[in-house]
C-alpha cells in the first residue's frame, strides 16, 4: 500500500466547543445490525461522536446498548463477525498525517491502524490475554506488529511500559504467563500493550468493571496520569457513572443504540435533561451516611429492549415516568439545551429533573 | 369425511415435513442408502447371471455381458456386487440392532442410577472406546466361527459403548431438565415439555446413532472379511471379494475396486444419513 | 497432579488385568482344550489327557492367567504351535515394523489436519474440500484405500513398488518409497476423525477474547490464526491421539495385510488364520496392554499441560 492510493477526508471543523482543539475521530451516521434469523436487528442507530485530541469521553449506556458494538466497530473487529454490517464513516487522524475512513479502507490498512493508531483494553482481563505464551511475548508481539525493532531494543520497550503501569518486577513478568497474575496485573498488562506504540486513541471498553474496587481506582488512576503525559484520547466505555464522573471530561449516554443525552460531565451530572440519564443516577448504588442498611439499589423500572424489538417513539417511553401519549408515537430527535449539550426528548424543556449532588460533589 | 386423496395428500404433506428437517448431507445418505436396498430387495430379479456360477470364462475384463468382468471362478463380478448389498447391509444392521439393544439399556441404567453404578459404567464404556475393537473381533470370531449371525453379534458387542454413552447423557439431560422445570413450578407440567421436545429430540439422536453404528459395522465386517474371516463361501460377501480380487489388480481392477467402492459407498450413506452438518 | 497420576495408574491396573484375563477366558473356554486342537482329529483321548497335563491346560483358567502372566514378565510367551518357534522370537521382529508404520500414520494425519484446517484464507474454498475429504477419510475401509493407491501410484504411474517392505539398512530412499502409501492408507481415518475434533476446537478458540485482542493488536489473519487459535486448539487433540490409538491398531493389522508388511497386525492374522493360540493370545494381550498405556500417557501429558495452562 503506498501513500497514494489511501484516501483522504477533508477534516471537519471543530464544533465550537469550549476546549476547542484538533479532531482526531470523526464518527458520522454509525449504523451496525445483525442479521439474524433473517431479521436485519439494529444494534446501533446513527451515531455521531466526535472526538478531540487529549480528551476523555465517556459512553454509558446499559449492557445492550451497543456501547461495547461502538468500540468493536472502531477496531474493525466487527469486519470479522459474519451476518454484521457497519455503515456510516470514522475519518481518523492517523500518526503519519493521513486521515482514513476506518469504515471505508481495506483489511490489510486496517491491520496497519489497529494496535498502531487506534488501541482498545477490554473488560475481561482474564480471558483477553493467551494463555499459552508469556506475557513478554504477547506484549512484544504488539510492538513488533507496527515497528521494526531488534531483539533487545524490543524489550528495553516493553520494559519501559512495564514499569511505566506501575508492574513490580517488570523482567520476571514478562517470563511469566497469564495465571500467574492477578486480575489487576493482567490488565496492566493488557494497557502496557495498548500503549505501546502509541496510538492515539484508546477504546477502553469496560477496562475496569471487573476489576475489585481498589484495583479499579488504582487503574483509573493509571489511565489519567497516562493520558495526561502522552495527550492520548480514551474513548471509556462503561455502564458505571461513578467511574464516569471520575475521569471523563465529557459524556454520552446511549440507550438502545441511539445516543441520547451528551454533555460535558460536570453539566450532564448538574443537569440532567433526559428522563434516562435521571433514572441512571439513580440506580447507582451508594452508601448511606450511617449505616448499611441505608445501602439501596434501585434499578430502573422495566428492561431495556433487546434489539429484537421495536419499540415506537422514544424508546424509552416503557420506562419512562414521565411518558406521555407523543412519547409513544413521535421519534424524538437530538435537540442542543447549550453550547455541547444535547438531548433526545420531547419534553426536555418541561421537566425538572434535578442534578446528582452527591457525584458532582465527589468529582475530584 | 375424509378421502383418499385427501389422506394421501396428507401423508405427503407429512414426509415431505420430515424430510425437510433433513440436512443436505443426510439426503445424499438416504438416497444411497434408498437405491442400494431397492437393488439389494430387487437382485433376483434384475435378470442378473447367478451370483454363485461359476463358468470357463474366467478373469474377463469389463464387457456388455460381464459389466464388471469376472472372477477367477469365472462368477460374474457386477452380479455379485449387487447382490452383496444383502449380506453386507444385513450384517450392518445386525450389529445396529445388537449394539442398540445393548447399548440403550446400559445407556439408561447408568443415567438413571448415577453413583457409583453410573461410574463402573463409564469406566467399562471409556475402556471399550479405548480397545483395540478390531483385534478382539478378530480373536473372537476366529474362535466362534465366522457366521453372519457371530460377526453381528460379535462387532454389535464392541460397538454398544457409543450408543450407551449418548443414552446416558440423553438421560441426564432430561433429568436435569425435570428438576428445573419442576423447580420453576409454575405452567406446563415438565411431562409435557418432556414428551413434547426433549424425548424426541433423543430419539433423533439415538436413530442417528444407530445409522452410524450399521455404517461401521458394515465397515468393519469387510475388514474382518478381507483379513478372511467373512461369511462363507459361495455367499457374495464384498469384503471376501476384494481378499480374492486384489492378487488380479494389475490387469483385472474392478475385480477388486468394485466391491471396494461397493463397502465404501454404504458406509458413506450410512455415516451421512446419521452425521450433523458442521 | 501427583496423586491424579497415581490415581490413573492405580486404576489401569485393575482394567488391564480384567480385559486381559477376560480374552484369556474367554481364547481359552472357546477354543475347547488346545491340546486337541494340537494333536488333530485322530488323538485318543489318553493322548490328549496327558498332553493338557503336560501344559497344564487341565488347571483352573485363573492358575493357567497368572501363569502366564508371570511367564510373560520374564519374556516368555510360549511357544508357537505351528512353528515351534518361541513367540518372543516371532513376535520381537515385527513391532518395529507396525511402530514407525503407526508412528508416521499418526504424525502425517495430524499434520495434516492441522494444515488443512488452520488456512485462515479461502475458508469458502478450503472447508468444503476438507470436509469432503474428512468424511471420505472416515468412511473409507483401509482396504479399499490401500489398494486404490496401489493401483493408482504403483500398477498405473509406476512411481512406488506395489508392495513389500525394506529395512532402513536397505537405503532411505528405498525404505520410504515402500512405507508412503501404507502409511497414508492408515492416516485417512485419523485425518477424518482428527478433522472433527480439531475442527471444533479451533472454532472454539476463534470464539474466545483473547484472538479479538490478537487481532487488535494489529496482527495478521495467518498470525492469528497460527500464534494463538492454533495451539489452544491442539490440546485436546492430544487426548484424542490417544484414546484413537485402539482404532488405530485395527487399521495397521488391514493395511499391513494390504501391503504385505511383516508387521505384528501380519503375524496375527496368520497365527488367526492356524489357530495358533500362543502367538493369538500373546498379541491380544500385548496390544491391549500398550493401548492402555499409551492412553494413560497421553492422559497425563493432557492433563498436565491443561493444568498448567488453566489452573496454574
Amino acid at each position: 500500500m503506498t501513500e497514494s492510493t489511501v484516501k483522504t477526508y477533508p477534516m471537519p471543523v471543530a464544533d465550537g466547543s469550549p476546549k476547542a482543539s484538533e479532531t482526531l475521530l470523526d464518527l458520522r451516521n454509525l449504523s451496525v445490525s445483525y442479521q439474524m434469523a433473517g431479521r436485519q436487528l439494529k444494534a446501533v442507530r446513527n451515531v455521531d461522536i466526535s472526538l478531540r485530541s487529549g480528551e476523555i469521553v465517556a459512553l454509558v449506556g446499559e449492557s445492550g446498548s451497543g456501547k461495547s458494538t461502538i468500540g468493536h466497530a472502531l477496531m474493525g473487529l466487527l469486519r470479522y463477525e459474519d451476518k454484521v454490517t457497519v455503515s456510516g464513516t470514522a475519518v481518523l487522524r492517523c500518526k503519519d498525517g493521513v486521515t482514513r475512513d476506518l469504515f471505508a479502507i481495506s483489511d490489510r490498512e486496517m491491520k496497519r491502524v489497529r494496535g498502531n493508531d487506534i488501541s482498545i483494553v477490554f473488560q475481561e482481563p482474564m480471558s483477553s490475554l493467551n494463555p499459552l505464551h508469556s506475557i513478554g511475548h504477547q506484549i512484544t508481539e504488539a510492538l513488533l506488529a507496527h515497528r521494526k525493532l531488534g531483539r533487545n531494543e524490543a524489550r528495553e520497550r516493553v520494559l519501559y511500559y512495564l514499569r511505566r503501569l506501575g508492574i513490580p518486577n517488570p523482567e520476571q513478568c514478562m517470563e511469566r504467563y497469564p495465571h500467574q497474575l492477578s486480575g489487576g496485573m493482567r490488565q496492566r498488562v493488557m494497557i502496557a500493550m495498548a500503549l505501546c506504540c502509541e496510538s492515539k486513541l484508546l477504546v477502553a471498553d469496560e477496562a475496569t468493571t471487573a476489576l475489585d474496587a481498589t484495583v479499579q481506582a488504582q487503574i483509573i488512576d493509571l489511565l489519567k496520569s497516562l493520558q495526561a503525559e502522552t495527550g492520548m484520547t480514551i474513548l471509556f466505555i462503561t455502564h458505571d457513572l461513578g467511574v464516569v464522573s471520575e475521569i471523563a471530561d465529557r459524556a454520552i449516554v446511549l440507550y438502545a443504540g441511539q445516543i441520547v443525552e451528551t454533555a460535558g460531565t460536570k453539566e450532564l451530572f448538574d443537569n440532567p435533561h433526559m428522563p434516562y440519564t435521571r433514572a441512571l443516577f439513580d440506580a447507582i448504588p451508594r452508601l448511606g451516611s450511617s449505616l448499611m442498611k441505608d445501602y439501596e439499589l434501585r434499578g430502573i423500572p422495566g428492561r431495556a429492549p433487546s434489539a429484537f424489538e421495536r419499540v415506537g417513539g422514544c424508546s424509552f417511553h416503557p420506562r419512562c415516568a414521565y411518558a406521555t401519549e407523543a412519547c409513544r408515537a413521535t421519534m424524538p430527535e437530538l435537540d442542543a439545551t447549550q453550547r455541547g449539550h444535547l438531548v433526545r426528548c420531547l419534553r426536555w424543556k418541561e421537566l425538572q429533573l434535578g442534578g446528582c449532588d452527591e457525584f458532582a460533589a465527589a468529582r475530584r | 369425511m375424509t378421502t383418499v386423496s385427501d389422506n394421501r395428500t396428507r401423508f405427503v404433506a407429512l414426509w415431505r415435513e420430515k424430510l425437510g428437517k433433513l440436512s443436505v448431507r443426510q439426503l445424499i445418505g438416504l438416497t444411497i442408502i434408498t437405491i442400494l436396498v431397492v437393488l439389494g430387495i430387487l437382485a433376483p430379479y434384475l435378470g442378473l447371471s447367478d451370483p454363485n456360477q461359476s463358468s470357463l470364462d474366467i478373469l474377463q475384463g469389463a464387457s456388455a455381458n460381464h459389466w464388471f468382468g469376472t472372477d477367477a471362478l469365472g462368477r460374474d463380478v457386477f452380479s455379485r456386487v449387487i447382490h452383496g448389498i444383502r449380506v453386507s447391509v444385513l450384517i450392518g444392521l445386525g450389529v445396529g440392532v445388537i449394539g442398540t439393544v445393548l447399548g440403550v439399556p446400559i445407556g439408561l441404567i447408568a443415567g438413571y442410577a448415577r453413583g457409583t453404578i453410573d461410574l463402573v459404567i463409564l469406566q467399562v464404556i471409556d475402556l471399550f472406546v479405548a480397545l483395540p475393537a478390531l483385534v478382539l473381533a478378530l480373536i473372537i470370531t476366529a474362535i466362534v466361527g465366522s457366521t453372519a449371525i457371530n460377526i453381528a453379534l460379535v462387532l454389535g458387542f464392541v460397538m454398544w459403548p457409543q450408543m450407551a454413552r449418548l443414552v446416558r447423557g440423553q438421560v441426564i439431560f432430561i433429568r436435569e431438565s425435570v428438576y428445573v422445570e419442576a423447580a420453576r413450578a409454575l405452567g406446563g407440567k415438565p411431562s409435557w415439555i418432556i414428551r413434547q421436545h426433549i424425548l424426541p429430540n433423543a430419539i433423533r439422536l439415538v436413530i442417528a446413532q444407530f445409522s452410524i453404528t450399521v455404517a461401521f459395522g458394515i465397515f468393519s465386517s469387510a475388514s474382518l472379511s478381507f483379513l478372511g474371516l467373512g461369511v462363507p463361501p459361495p455367499a457374495p460377501d464384498w469384503g471376501t471379494m476384494v481378499r480374492e480380487g486384489v492378487q488380479f489388480l494389475a490387469f483385472s481392477p474392478l475385480m477388486s475396486i468394485a466391491p471396494g467402492a461397493a463397502v465404501t459407498l454404504t458406509v458413506l450413506g450410512f455415516y451421512l444419513l446419521g452425521s450433523k452438518d458442521d | 497432579m501427583l496423586s491424579h497420576i497415581t490415581r490413573r495408574i492405580l486404576l489401569m491396573i485393575p482394567n488391564v488385568i480384567a480385559m486381559t484375563f477376560l480374552l484369556f477366558a474367554t481364547v481359552l473356554s472357546f477354543l475347547g482344550s488346545p491340546a486337541a486342537a494340537m494333536l488333530g482329529q485322530e488323538a485318543s483321548l489318553e493322548e490328549i489327557a496327558a498332553l493338557n497335563k503336560q501344559y497344564g491346560f487341565d488347571r483352573p483358567i485363573i492358575v493357567q492367567y497368572f501363569d502366564w502372566i508371570a511367564h510373560a514378565l520374564q519374556g516368555d510367551f510360549g511357544r508357537s504351535y505351528t512353528s515351534q518357534q518361541s513367540v518372543a522370537d516371532a513376535l520381537l521382529p515385527t513391532i518395529p515394523v507396525t511402530l514407525e508404520l503407526s508412528l508416521w500414520a499418526i504424525l502425517l494425519a495430524v499434520v495434516a489436519t492441522i494444515l488443512f484446517n488452520s488456512v485462515p484464507f479461502a475458508r469458502r474454498v478450503v472447508q468444503p474440500i476438507t470436509t469432503t475429504l474428512a468424511v471420505i477419510g472416515i468412511t473409507i475401509p483401509n482396504f479399499m484405500l490401500g489398494i486404490c493407491l496401489i493401483f493408482i501410484f504403483a500398477v498405473k504411474l509406476r512411481w512406488l513398488p506395489t508392495t513389500g517392505w525394506v529395512p532402513w539398512s536397505a537405503g532411505v530412499g528405498a525404505h520410504l518409497s515402500h512405507i508412503i502409501l501404507p502409511v497414508v492408507t492408515l492416516s485417512a481415518n485419523y485425518f477424518g476423525s482428527f478433522t472433527l475434533v480439531y475442527r471444533e476446537e479451533y472454532k472454539a478458540a476463534y470464539r474466545r477474547l483473547f484472538i479479538k485482542v490478537a487481532r487488535a493488536k494489529g496482527l495478521s489473519e495467518m498470525r492469528v490464526s497460527l500464534v494463538h487459535a492454533l495451539p489452544n486448539a491442539i490440546l485436546p487433540v492430544v487426548t484424542y491421539v490417544g484414546l484413537s490409538l485402539g482404532p488405530l491398531v485395527g487399521g495397521a493389522v488391514v493395511t499391513e495385510m494390504v501391503f504385505s508388511m511383516p508387521g505384528v497386525g501380519r503375524l496375527f492374522v496368520s497365527a488367526i488364520g492356524a489357530h495358533d493360540f500362543p502367538v493369538m493370545l500373546a498379541i491380544g494381550i500385548l496390544v491391549i496392554f500398550g493401548v492402555m498405556v499409551a492412553n494413560l500417557i497421553s492422559d497425563i501429558v493432557y492433563t498436565s499441560i491443561n493444568r498448567q495452562v488453566s489452573l496454574g
